[in-house]
């Protein structure tokens, strides 16, 4: 190239770097792969100067003095010497920062580790002031992963520090001579972590964590070398054993600081550090301990630098579960932003451990129990957003008025997939927490849920969930830690109107917690009525965070509502009462199983006088433990509906469930059905709505108005929603089940097999569906093929439950009175739930003029 | 290890040794001569007002004194050899002119002057002091040499001396850019005077290469 060709090139990389400057990395990128094309050197020239522009920022900077190199030093000077109490050996070490003695303590007879500064550092007052200051902080950790400073003195003008005296080696000896067993490789982090928490304990931040600075000595314990005078030189860390990837040229221009590979990216910018930039150290050693190479390796010291601001650690291979873990574990410390990271060295250290005893055991066993109050932390972000809304709920202004709210699922910054579990919940918590105020439509967890990490802008989330206003945060779990950040967004105008974080240890959350709920119950007496903020401060409540997990999983799969699922899910409610015996939630969760499997509108696997006795149980425990729990009154009015037919005990329920939660989507779904079946069939399909309203995403809350409306006889609309429930989900067998039966009532023969057969595929296993198959050929004149689906029945009710309430329909379908009532008669025997709804299923219809009808309706107890 | 016994017992306190020994006394502080003051003051007007010959004969009289300044700083501060160029060029300014007779531009003429001898004068000794180590540093054991790059250390004054040169025949403007804002410590605005460009030109020159000089010499 010659003289102006490269003029031309400096002209077109200048301007490219200018624009490229002002993006976000990913804009960046797709910028420059656009603007350079196929000229892939010219991008790799703009990208090397981007890559290196943050650390450029301070260089050449007027004012900035030029400071020759210190001079060096003379190896061994000290030897022979007398100094104090000691009398200097030989020389172990040498190095930039200074060099260590062995020497022997006369007063005690023992041998000692003796640190002399450079004679140029102990000629600066400021530096030996620090020197001596932060030597004396370590001196007063006494930690037994933290080398033991005896001493610190000056001797001829060298300032000198004396420690222990250690027999062993580095890890960077140990690392260089290769790979490590993964548990001695977790093993010493754990060291690691104590000895930097026990530090950080103290105000004290290492800065320079790297294999260079940890010692293990010939018995395997950890110590950390190089604490104080680390901090003493303001990060030029290079220290006595520099291995020479980390060694820095004197020529290299710049301000940098610390060893390069295990900076963090605060340092690399010459940033203010705290604590958490020995986390990021840390996740380089880990990493490095258990990849088996270094996390940022480069050919040269610019580029390491990038790495670190930039790239994130090659994946690395792990052969077994603990190393897996453990590189999730380092890779969380490598977080970019300090924010990301775990805020902690103890928090490391108990995860790690655990990850050790799960990896000893097999199986993850809960090393210790903490307690962690996630309620108490909801109760104050609910008591914030009330706060904030108490106002705007009373405002006269309309415009400014939140009526109805969506909590978006909170983003679950921990790594682990268990806290996934933790994050969900607390989206449920909290919209369960909102849902109390009267004055506010909180829309349900189904139906944020598919909002999940979304990348919708919050103005089109807010139209499609028809809301005012959208909550949106995250939640971070590290060992007894509990980060939520939240905030309101009025959604129509993406005005942030209240945002805060909350950071808690678990002994300041049950502080804060009494605190808040009182300022609620002073701050919200203006809109709430007493009793609802009464109950919001009582909210909190003492949860095992692992019984919490299993609750939280529990949830998830009783809503699939297969058999699998709800047996899965009753074990994990089981493992929860387990873990905590007075979780009333999980008891709650536990009646809703058995209430699934027990009626034949849901699971119906299991004969209702074997599954129900059990759901009310579980409910009853439930309220003996927190009777204000508005899920548990639910559940107890929905078997006192279906299986005592204890019509004005379960309304009362209802009620109780309702008045608690007035947003409680499957409170209203489930009164729709008494309502419905006491024949008060607008006020049921008006609770069928408002359940819809609250969970509108829900596909059961969809189908179940579809439901009501066949049940209603009106037909059309039934058909309408289903068909929107079928647009919504293609895959949910209940729909096609339900407009199937429609169909039936509307002699579409065709169309009802059609939608039946494709529910009872979707529904496999489902047998209710195939009985309803066989009713529909019974009414198409299908008799045989009727005939032959009885047949099937009986024969299969010889391994399983079926209700004999579905052959009744079959029998009626065929005009068999007789044997319709018979069934009828066992379906009774049965407590079969479906008999509650004689009164308004159509398929009863050919029957209902029969006096066994009137009969039958009377004993089950219907109110007219 | 036997070899870092070498240089034992000899060296109590080697910097200010080491100082001591080098470069050759010249005039020391009571006895210096006062800076002809007026002068330049003076020919900076005169330069100002068009006479170029007024230039020529203001370069000798503020090299000289810069490099006192210079040598002076060393002298007292030889633990560290601490060089700070915009204090240098401060200080010769402060020796040299009539503060009250210099305008706004007279003051950014001069330490556009100095900027370019402030250059070499740094280059110079840098070069000078590198060549005494490599001579009379016989009784010293290198250990790990250059180890410890400090937050205020700055640049290789040589190195940067080259990749100004390299940076100047790519786009002269930007070095010139570098060498007044570096050496003289203009600021932005005096840069764009003194260059009679625009400050928005400046800041996206020197923004643009000082990242690329710290990569040249990254490299």
């Amino acid at each position: 190239m010659n003289a102006d060709a490269r003029r031309e090139r400096l002209r077109r990389v200048e301007a490219l770097y200018h624009a490229a400057a002002g993006l976000s990395a990913a804009e960046r990128a797709a910028y420059l792969a656009d603007a350079c094309g196929s000229d892939v050197q010219l991008r790799h020239e703009v990208e090397a100067l981007l890559s290196v522009a943050p650390d450029a920022e301070r260089f050449l900077e007027p004012g900035l003095e030029v400071v020759e190199q210190p001079p060096r030093i003379m190896t061994g000077w000290l030897v022979g010497h007398h100094v104090g109490p000691y009398v200097v050996k030989a020389v172990l070490a040498a190095g930039g920062m200074g060099e260590v003695y062995r020497a022997t303590d006369t007063r005690l007879g023992r041998d000692v580790a003796m640190k002399v500064l450079p004679l140029a550092f102990s000629a600066d007052a400021e530096r030996v002031g620090r020197f001596e200051q932060e030597a004396r902080a370590a001196a007063g950790l006494n930690h037994p992963n933290i080398l033991a400073v005896f001493d610190v003195g000056t001797h001829e003008g060298a300032s000198y520090l004396v420690s222990e005296l250690l027999d062993g080696e580095t890890l960077r000896d140990i690392l260089d001579r290769g790979p490590l067993p993964v548990r001695a490789a977790i093993d010493y982090a754990i060291q690691i972590a104590h000895g930097l928490a026990a530090a950080h304990d103290k105000g004290i931040v290492h800065r320079d964590v790297k294999p260079e600075n940890v010692f293990v000595t010939t018995d395997g314990r950890v110590k950390i070398l190089d604490f104080g005078v680390a901090k003493l030189s303001e990060g030029s860390l290079l220290p006595a054993e520099s291995a020479p990837a980390t060694r820095l040229a004197s020529t290299t221009p710049g301000a940098l600081i610390g060893t390069i590979g295990y900076m963090s990216p605060e340092q690399v910018r010459g940033q203010p550090v705290d604590r958490r930039s020995d986390i990021f150290g840390f996740g380089a050693v880990l990493y490095e301990l258990v990849a088996g190479r270094r996390a940022f390796e480069r050919q040269t010291s610019a580029d390491t630098l990038s790495a670190i601001l930039h790239d994130e650690p090659p994946p690395a291979a792990s052969d077994t579960p603990a190393a897996a873990r453990a590189l999730q574990v380092a890779h969380r410390c490598l977080e970019k932003s300090p924010h990301a990271r775990f805020q902690s060295a103890r928090d490391l250290a108990l995860v790690l451990s655990d990850d050790l005893a799960d990896a000893d055991a097999g199986t993850r066993v809960a090393a210790r129990r903490r307690r962690i109050v996630i309620g108490a932390v909801l109760s104050v972000i609910c008591a914030a957003l009330i706060v904030w809304l108490a106002g705007r709920v009373a405002a006269p202004s309309g415009s400014t008025r939140i009526r109805s709210i969506a909590v978006l699922p909170l983003e679950n910054l921990s790594r682990g997939p268990d806290d996934d579990y933790v994050a969900a919940g607390v989206t449920e918590a909290l919209i369960t927490d909102l849902a109390k105020i009267r004055a506010l439509r909180v829309v349900s967890r189904t139906s944020v849920l598919r909002y999940t990490r979304t990348e919708k802008p919050l103005r089109q989330i807010g139209k499609e969930l028809d809301v005012d206003a959208v909550v949106e945060g995250s939640i971070e779990r590290v060992g007894n830690r509990v980060r939520i950040s939240a905030k309101l967004i009025r959604a129509s105008t993406d005005e942030h109107l209240w945002a805060q974080s909350y950071d808690r240890d678990v002994r300041d959350v049950l502080m804060l917690q009494e605190e808040v709920a009182r300022s609620i119950v002073k701050e919200v007496r203006v809109t709430l009525t007493p009793d609802e903020a009464a109950r919001l401060a009582a909210h909190a409540r003492e949860v095992d965070p692992d019984a919490y997990q299993l609750y939280v999983r529990g949830r998830y799969f009783w809503d699939r509502r297969t058999e699998d699922s709800v047996k899965r899910s009753i074990d994990y409610f089981n493992r929860a009462i387990q873990k905590d015996p007075a979780y009333a939630a999980a008891y709650s969760g536990l009646a809703d199983c058995y209430l699934s499997l027990g009626f034949s509108f849901d699971v119906g696997s299991l004969p209702p006088n074997e599954a129900i006795p059990k759901a009310k149980a579980a409910a009853l425990k439930a309220l003996a433990l927190d009777d204000s729990l508005a899920e548990a009154h639910n559940s107890l009015a929905y078997a006192k509906l279906n299986y005592d037919w204890d019509w004005s005990g379960a309304e009362d329920s209802f009620r109780r469930s309702l008045e608690l939660n007035p947003g409680y989507a499957q409170a209203h779904h489930w009164y729709s059905h008494l309502l419905l079946a006491t024949g008060r069939v607008d006020d049921s399909l008006a609770e069928a709505r408002r359940a819809l309203d609250l969970d509108q995403l829900s596909p059961i809350m969809n189908v179940h108005l579809g439901w009501n409306y066949l049940f209603a006889r009106q037909y059309d609309l039934a058909l309408s929603q289903l068909a929107k429930t079928i647009e919504f989900d293609p895959n949910y067998g209940l729909a096609y089940w339900y407009r199937g039966l429609v169909y039936e009532q509307q002699a579409r023969y065709d169309d009802a097999l059609r939608d039946l057969r494709k529910g009872a595929e979707l529904l496999k296993g489902n047998v209710v569906v195939a009985a309803d198959i066989g009713h529909l050929h019974a009414v198409s004149g299908n008799r045989r093929e009727a005939d032959r689906v009885i047949a099937e029945l009986r024969q299969m009710s010889t391994r399983r439950f079926i209700s004999s309430f579905e052959i009744a329909l079959i029998h009626a379908g065929l005009g068999h009175a007789d044997s319709a009532f018979d069934a009828l008669e066992q379906a009774y025997r049965e407590r079969s739930d479906l008999l509650v709804y004689l009164n308004v299923d159509p398929r009863l219809d050919p029957i209902r003029s029969d006096r066994r009808f009137d009969d039958l309706v009377r004993r089950v107890g219907i109110p007219r | 290890m036997t070899e870092r016994h070498t240089g034992l017992g000899a060296h109590g306190a080697p910097a200010r040794e080491r100082s001591g020994a080098k470069g050759s006394p010249r005039a020391t502080e009571p006895g210096r001569a006062e800076p002809p003051v007026n002068n330049v003051t003076q020919l900076l007007a005169a330069w100002t007002a068009g006479d170029a010959g007024a230039r020529d004969r203001l370069l000798p009289l503020v090299y000289d004194e810069l490099r006192r300044v210079a040598q002076n700083r060393l002298r007292h501060e030889p633990s560290n050899h601490t060089l700070q160029p915009t204090a240098l060029v401060n200080e010769a300014y402060l020796r040299l002119v009539e503060i009250k007779r210099m305008s706004w531009q007279n003051r950014t003429q001069f330490f556009a002057i100095c900027a370019r001898l402030m250059r070499q004068i740094l280059v110079d000794a840098a070069r000078a002091r590198r060549s005494a180590k490599r001579g009379g540093g016989a009784v010293r054991v290198t250990v790990d040499e250059g180890l410890l790059p400090s937050r205020e250390s700055g640049p290789d004054v040589v190195l940067l001396d080259a990749a100004l040169n390299a940076l100047e025949e790519l786009d002269a403007r930007k070095s010139r850019v570098v060498e007044l804002r570096f050496f003289a410590g203009l600021s932005v605005e005096e840069t764009a005077l003194a260059l009679g460009v625009s400050t928005d030109t400046v800041s996206r020159d020197w923004k643009f290469a000082r990242t690329w000089l710290y990569q040249e010499l990254a490299r």
